[in-house]
């Protein structure tokens, strides 16, 4: 507990993001290469120019450790890290909870229809989860999202920007369907075989509410135990997207872009890259720990195991 | 038998023709993605651009293309890069082998000496501080994002600290050949090794500890306990051994998933020429070829990890093979 | 920095100084003469920067102005340059520095400097003339003739008053100041180091008065007649000139120096007047430190053997860019393995149609034309020589006929005799491989339409004629073309033995006639460049001979793993820009080791200029308006590293006339952002709150870059995002109406030195080609009277080269004007080496002569 209690603060202080930078007085979407900030009592230009030896290059201004005022210091925008941070968590827990609704659902109701049905029915979706299962993770997602952020994608009537928040959730909520939906077709089809429904298929009640009465019940303690572990996975997932900048795209922010950022100033101003990575450790460890604690209560089998990180 | 082996082979055919059939479709409708005017480079007159397009193929109908592509992979061999024109991309692939092998080969030997420690020990101990301590640092393995453990690593041995005692024996970036410098080879891999093993120390860590817990609950443990075996024997010998079997099943399959390219990260981070990085730059490049090659050779590993242990398991439990 | 002053007795007098850092470093340190004469030091207060590497700067007021002795009542045969070379040598000999100093001095400063060097004084180790002329009647002429060039009303405003005498005259004084502006500070207002010397010498204008005259242009004291052209020979200490574009020491005044002082180099500052130190403090700064440490190290490793001295200047001279004076092939610098680092491999080897810097850099000493760019430094490298052509020859039947005539014994890498037929087949071979510039560049052959069209069956028939017996090849054209004998410079056009097959040859490399040949090539490795074993020099001007017996060039570091290694010495020289934050340490801890190169490129944002917004002509321009030129260029690195830019012609390159109508006072130069008058335009346009896609490079500056543009597009009124995209098809990408670009960040370097290389390939009708991913005309930009002047530019240049650029400064005038894009800046090159490389020389159409240099 807590370890959900460190999570619930992590999301707090993320949500907290519009009155931090408001408070703080800047804008984290914006280049402000010419702002100056007053730092004991000086006045000091956010992005510098050296002037010794040759005066190549244009480096921001490091860590203040001065809330409110640069405190983890600039990107190469000029642009205040602990907001972006902030608003970086924002988006990172946004896309890692609804890709994981995304997941949970498609693959409850592929795993129902595969283990319940049987047959052609499950047949066809198993083929088609080996085929998501067997790609690679990075691959698909790369491939996915380099196509896909070139272009947006057009379902039907439905049209999601290239530029949308939309299409990392549709990607990691893809990518991760065959790991819930495998378990999930499992599960149900030994629960199929198991003698209450059978008795239930004898008495004549409609497919339907033996899915909903009897079976769905029985595997909704998985789906909640899996909850915790893919937020995690997701998480991890995202900033691994980002980093190879093909997640949230600029000016947007999510931890994984900012730590990309950061990665361009590594060698100046470190703190850029650092800061969002131990954001993602406190947040995916305190996911972890209490998926272990959630799964120990309602699982004690064990019968869920994360698999890859 | 044979009928259900020849079926997860008739599967793991079908998975992998999938998987090309994808590749293939998600990249030929992307615009910019079209080669010829990458491939006839900047300001080439529309005679010039008609005239790569014909000598490639790319008029011809979509699986025509296909076809030819899997060809020349399969067949013939000879299927060449569209972005390094003429650059063989099959043996390409094959030269990137002993580099992700000895990644992962060496990584693979850290994560399995070291999750054995941690989990006995933790097992050993469990329930004490010793073993949540052990857990949480497990844990915290599993919770960092291995590009980011990368670069933190790099800025420590690279830059900050490179100067110091402790580091400057780290080697620059890159990948050394172990036959021509086997100090180097060595060298150069010890700090991705210990990156890309973290996360599995502690995940194999983990499931060790849990999977010999609940061994120590099993009938046969209480027969050796009441026999009067001393504790770390029963430990050792029973409870690890039977403890093993899903141990070494996960191992397979992370395996096959990390030379067939899953290292990816771990590759592009320390600029080793591996698959993963080859993938990486040609799926930055486009490259259609390549993606497309190292694509089947990576879910070629995966798929064939799956289907040995799949097989294993039908040979080890009848119940399977009947169902 | 701490700062001494004090004041040394000369004679009677006093004369005032002033120490920057501190003398007993142990660095050498260097005197600056300030110009007027009587101007004070003030203005020279920027060369103090000089004091961060730990060298002490002294500043000092001249006799008879500043904190110095002031002697008004003195006449005109006590103001001699003897007078200040004594003053000069009893300050040196006061602050006890005769075992070794180095001279800097600029304007007047300078002249009295190379006075001062020609006495061949004790203890002076180098000499910088700043923007000073080295005869007062040049410097009178150039003034006149630049005068002709001033608008009327300034020129006949300066007659008048100067006629009559009335040097008071308000009108006079508002012609001078608009002079000052252009020709001798461009930084207005002048800073108030260079406000406070005009101020001090309008007080006390004796020696001014007395030496040179009212003003700068108008000589009338006793320096009239000065002239040292005749004793510069004696100087005998490595010597730096710099000077800028728009001097008022003009580079005809500065040449006699560059002429008459053995090994002299010269730089010139092309954003700069009077006061490079002033106009382009950094790089100014990065300019005379680099030089003197240079000098400062040359002396330390080898102080007694004169030979070494005169390489290690060279060397030196070298640095940034500088012509060295010497070429002689140095045999003992020869052999060594030079090993190369790049990010990745730069495609196919085959030299028709690869079309990357990177893989063409290395062309040049491997393969030849039947004209080649020289190998030469600088801008001169634009000149075209003759290569395996005997000479170049003068074109017959009203410029459209060619004879070339073929030099014996040629011989390729692989030991086959050049022949002409394997000029023929090479011809035939652009066309058969579809080299990516057939249609652009070769398409004037006659026959070449045919070859397009069915390019198995190419003969080029009547277009490439040979003549065995003679050893001639003779090419029609169909058209006369100014630019054909660049076209045939090009690796394109390279020469390769007839039995090549005819097609792209992919990673198994070509025979050459160079100097080396690649023995082996990897695109996921490396490549491998030895010595041609069947080579001679034929002529050092195109086909020289280099000094590493191998070129090691591998590929796969990261940028930052490349620039570990040439700091290590691992590797030579890096490909890749070195990235933005390792700069700071590339220009400080190792900046001996970096040369920088202004480019003739650009970097832009091209606009579509058929789909909203940019469809309007006044958001395109509020576009303009809006870029803060100076973020862009601290975003690509720091003012050291591009210059801000408002039009298409890059400086430097034929043509260019300096023009920015976008900027708070528009005129020649881009001096900052008018976002009110931008706002303004946005909203006259109607295409306010619009939305707007910039798509950048999915690369650290470009993302950078447009994520900035972003923001002020957001600014003045549009509804912007930005997407970065693979650096590999964003450049096709952009180029396809298909995807409704609105607005990019690209680049384009030259081809060749010609104006219509940059305005009719980006901004002519025939390169727009709708729903094509060639379509370099990326702005879709066509406008009737434009293509008309183009054109006529075109045809002119065959005959009239100098007047056709005339009119392409007129057709850059009138593309800026309309705006289908928004210049941002001039890229300068970063060349990152190893510490044992020596005799760097960048050639300016080629880059760094990658053989040229050695290793050992």
């Amino acid at each position: 507990m807590v370890a959900f209690a460190v999570f619930a603060l992590v999301v707090v202080f993320c949500l907290l993001a519009p009155f931090y930078a408001a408070w703080a007085g800047v804008n984290p979407f914006k280049s402000t290469l010419d702002a100056v900030i007053t730092l004991n009592g000086q006045s000091q230009p956010v992005m510098e120019l050296p002037t010794t030896g040759l005066a190549l290059g244009y480096t921001p201004i490091g860590p203040t450790w001065q809330l409110g005022n640069y405190f983890l210091g600039a990107d190469n925008q000029g642009r205040d890290v602990m907001a972006r941070l902030l608003y970086g968590g924002r988006n990172s827990f946004a896309i890692a909870g609804a890709a994981t609704a995304f997941t949970l659902l498609f693959a409850t109701v592929l795993g129902l229809a595969a283990g319940f049905f049987g047959g052609l029915t499950d047949t066809v979706i198993s083929r088609i989860l080996d085929v998501l299962w067997a790609f690679p993770v990075y691959l698909l997602a790369i491939s996915l999202s380099i196509v896909l952020i070139t272009q947006g994608i057009s379902i039907g009537p439905w049209v999601i920007d290239s530029g949308s928040l939309l299409l990392p959730i549709f990607i990691i909520g893809v990518i991760y369907i065959p790991y819930v939906a495998r378990p999930i077709r499992g599960q149900v089809m030994s629960l199929r075989q198991s003698d209450f429904v059978l008795a239930a298929i004898g008495l004549g009640a409609p497919s339907s509410r033996i899915l909903f009465k009897d079976i769905l019940p029985n595997v909704a303690t998985t789906l909640i135990v899996f909850i915790p572990i893919m937020m995690a996975l997701n998480m991890l997932t995202e900033s691994a997207l980002s980093f190879l900048s093909i997640g949230v795209q600029p000016p947007d922010a999510s931890w994984g872009t900012i730590i990309q950022d950061g990665q361009g100033l590594l060698y100046t101003r470190p703190a850029v890259a650092l800061a969002p990575g131990i954001m993602i450790v406190i947040s995916v460890l305190s996911l972890n720990v209490f998926g272990d604690g959630l799964r120990d209560a309602l699982d004690p089998r064990s019968k869920i195991k994360l698999r890859r990180g | 038998m044979v009928f259900a082996i020849g079926q997860r082979i008739g599967q793991m055919l079908f998975v992998m023709t999938g998987i090309s059939l994808l590749v293939f479709l998600i990249f030929f409708g992307t615009p910019g993605v079209d080669p010829a005017a990458r491939i006839a480079v900047r300001n080439a007159s529309p005679e010039v651009l008609q005239a790569v397009r014909v000598s490639f193929g790319f008029d011809q109908p979509f699986y025509v293309q296909y076809l030819t592509m899997m060809k020349k992979i399969f067949v013939t061999g000879d299927l060449t890069s569209f972005v390094n024109r003429g650059w063989k991309v099959v043996p390409a692939v094959l030269d990137t082998i002993p580099v992700t092998l000895s990644l992962v080969l060496g990584a693979a030997v850290l994560w399995v000496v070291f999750s054995l420690i941690i989990g006995i020990t933790a097992a050993a101990f469990r329930d004490t501080s010793i073993d949540k301590l052990l857990m949480i640092l497990g844990l915290i393995g599993i919770s960092m994002p291995v590009y980011w453990l990368g670069e933190v690593m790099n800025l420590i041995t690279q830059s900050r600290f490179h100067d110091s005692w402790l580091f400057s024996w780290v080697p620059p970036l890159g990948y050394k050949n172990l036959l021509d410098d086997p100090k180097g080879w060595f060298l150069t891999l010890i700090i991705p090794w210990l990156t890309l093993s973290i996360l599995y120390i502690g995940l194999y860590g983990r499931i060790l500890r849990a999977s010999i817990t609940e061994a120590l609950q099993e009938d046969y443990i209480r027969t050796a306990r009441a026999k009067g075996l001393s504790e770390t024997r029963i430990l050792l010998r029973h409870a690890l051994r039977t403890s093993l079997i899903s141990f070494v099943t996960l191992f397979g399959l992370d395996f096959g998933a990390l030379v067939g390219g899953s290292a990816l990260l771990t590759e592009v981070v320390f600029g080793l020429q591996g698959v993963g990085k080859l993938t990486y730059d040609a799926l930055q490049n486009l490259d259609l070829p390549v993606i497309m090659t190292t694509v089947l050779y990576a879910s070629f590993f995966v798929v064939l990890a799956n289907t040995l242990v799949d097989v294993i398991y039908i040979l080890l439990d009848p119940r399977v093979r009947t169902s | 920095m701490n700062q001494t002053e004090g004041r040394a007795r000369f004679g009677a007098y006093e004369t005032w100084y002033r120490i920057t850092g501190d003398l007993n470093t142990g660095k050498t340190p260097i005197f600056l003469l300030h110009g007027g004469p009587g101007a004070a030091h003030n203005y020279l207060d920027s060369y103090k920067l000089l004091a961060n590497d730990g060298r002490p700067v002294i500043h000092y007021d001249q006799i008879g102005c500043g904190n110095s002795t002031h002697l008004p009542e003195k006449g005109g045969d006590y103001w001699t340059p003897q007078l200040f070379v004594d003053e000069l040598e009893n300050l040196i000999d006061h602050l006890g520095q005769r075992a070794g100093f180095h001279v800097l001095g600029q304007s007047w400063g300078g002249m009295l400097g190379a006075e001062y060097g020609l006495r061949r004084p004790k203890g002076l180790k180098s000499l910088v003339i700043a923007n000073s002329p080295a005869s007062m009647a040049l410097w009178t002429s150039e003034a006149m003739r630049q005068r002709s060039l001033m608008p009327q009303d300034i020129q006949d405003a300066l007659n008048t008053c100067e006629a009559s005498g009335d040097y008071d005259n308000p009108s006079y004084k508002a012609a001078t100041d608009w002079v000052y502006a252009r020709h001798v500070c461009r930084v207005v207002p002048n800073p108030p180091e260079v406000v406070a010397s005009f101020t001090q010498l309008a007080a006390d204008p004796t020696v001014y008065h007395t030496m040179n005259g009212p003003n700068e242009f108008f000589v009338v004291g006793t320096l009239k007649n000065w002239d040292i052209t005749p004793e510069l020979h004696k100087i005998n200490v490595p010597t730096l000139l710099i000077s800028g574009r728009h001097d008022e020491a003009t580079p005809a005044t500065v040449q006699p120096y560059k002429d008459l002082i053995k090994g002299a180099s010269w730089m010139i500052f092309e954003d700069s007047s009077h006061m490079p130190h002033v106009e382009e403090t950094a790089f100014c700064m990065g300019v005379v430190g680099g030089f003197l440490n240079a000098q400062d190290r040359t002396q330390h490793i080898n102080p007694e053997k004169h030979m070494k001295k005169l390489l290690f200047a060279t060397a030196a001279a070298a640095l940034l860019g500088i012509t060295p004076a010497l070429a002689e092939y140095k045999s003992e610098h020869r052999g060594g393995t030079m090993r190369l680092v790049a990010r990745s491999a730069g495609g196919t080897v085959d030299p028709h149609i690869n079309y990357t810097l990177q893989y063409w850099q290395l062309y040049q000493s491997l393969y030849d034309g039947l004209v080649a760019f020289k190998k030469a430094a600088g801008a001169e490298g634009f000149n075209k020589v003759p290569d395996l052509a005997e000479a170049i020859p003068v074109p017959t039947n009203d410029g459209k006929t060619y004879v070339f005539k073929l030099r014996p014994g040629i011989k390729f890498s692989n030991g086959q005799d050049l022949t002409v037929k394997d000029v023929v087949a090479s011809f035939q071979r652009i066309f058969k491989v579809s080299s990516p510039t057939a249609g652009g560049f070769y398409s004037v052959i006659v026959g070449a339409d045919k070859c397009l069209a069915e390019p198995a069956t190419c003969t080029l028939a009547g277009g490439v004629v040979a003549d065995e017996g003679l050893g001639t090849i003779t090419i029609n054209l169909t058209r006369p073309d100014a630019e054909f004998f660049d076209k045939l410079a090009l690796p394109h056009a390279a020469i390769l033995p007839a039995d090549t097959p005819a097609q792209d040859v992919g990673s198994s490399p070509i025979p050459g006639t160079g100097a080396y040949f690649i023995s082996a090539y990897d695109p996921n490795k490396g490549m491998t460049i030895e010595r041609n074993p069947n080579f001679k020099v034929w002529s050092e001007e195109a086909q020289p001979d280099g000094y590493p017996d191998v070129v090691q060039y591998d590929f796969g570091l990261t940028d930052e793993a490349e620039v570990t290694a040439v700091m290590n010495g691992e590797a030579d020289w890096m490909f890749d820009q070195p990235p933005t934050d390792r700069l700071g340490e590339i220009g400080t801890t190792y900046k001996d080791q970096v040369y920088l190169n202004t480019l003739t490129a650009w970097w832009y944002a091209p606009m579509n200029t058929n789909i909203a917004p940019f469809n309007n002509e006044k958001a395109r321009q509020a576009v303009n308006f809006a870029l803060d030129r100076n973020a862009l260029v601290n975003l690509f690195g720091g003012p050291v590293l591009a210059s801000p830019i408002c039009q298409v012609l890059p400086p430097g390159f034929p043509g260019h006339v300096p023009y920015c109508p976008y900027t708070k006072d528009p005129g020649e130069k881009w001096s900052a952002p008018d976002l009110d008058k931008a706002r303004a335009l946005v909203e006259e346009s109607g295409t306010k709150g619009q939305k707007v896609t910039i798509i950048a490079e999915d690369n650290a500056v470009s993302k950078a870059i447009g994520t900035y543009m972003q923001s002020v597009l957001t600014d003045i009124g549009y509804d912007a995002d930005v997407k970065p995209i693979s650096s590999n098809i964003q450049f096709t990408y952009i180029q396809n109406t298909n995807n409704n670009v609105q607005i990019s960040i690209t680049q384009w370097y030259q081809d060749y030195p010609a104006a219509s290389d940059f305005l009719n390939i980006l901004f002519g009708c025939a390169s727009f080609s709708p729903g094509s991913d060639s379509s370099i005309n990326i702005a879709g930009f066509c406008d009737k009277d434009i293509q008309a002047k183009m054109d006529a530019a075109l045809l002119q240049g065959v005959t009239d080269p100098e007047g056709a650029n005339k009119v392409w400064a007129e057709v850059d005038r009138a593309v800026t004007d309309k705006a289908p894009m928004a210049a941002l800046f001039t890229p300068r090159h970063i060349d990152f080496v190893s510490k044992r490389l020596g005799n760097f020389q960048f050639n300016n159409q080629f880059y760094w002569m990658v053989t040229q240099s050695w290793v050992q």
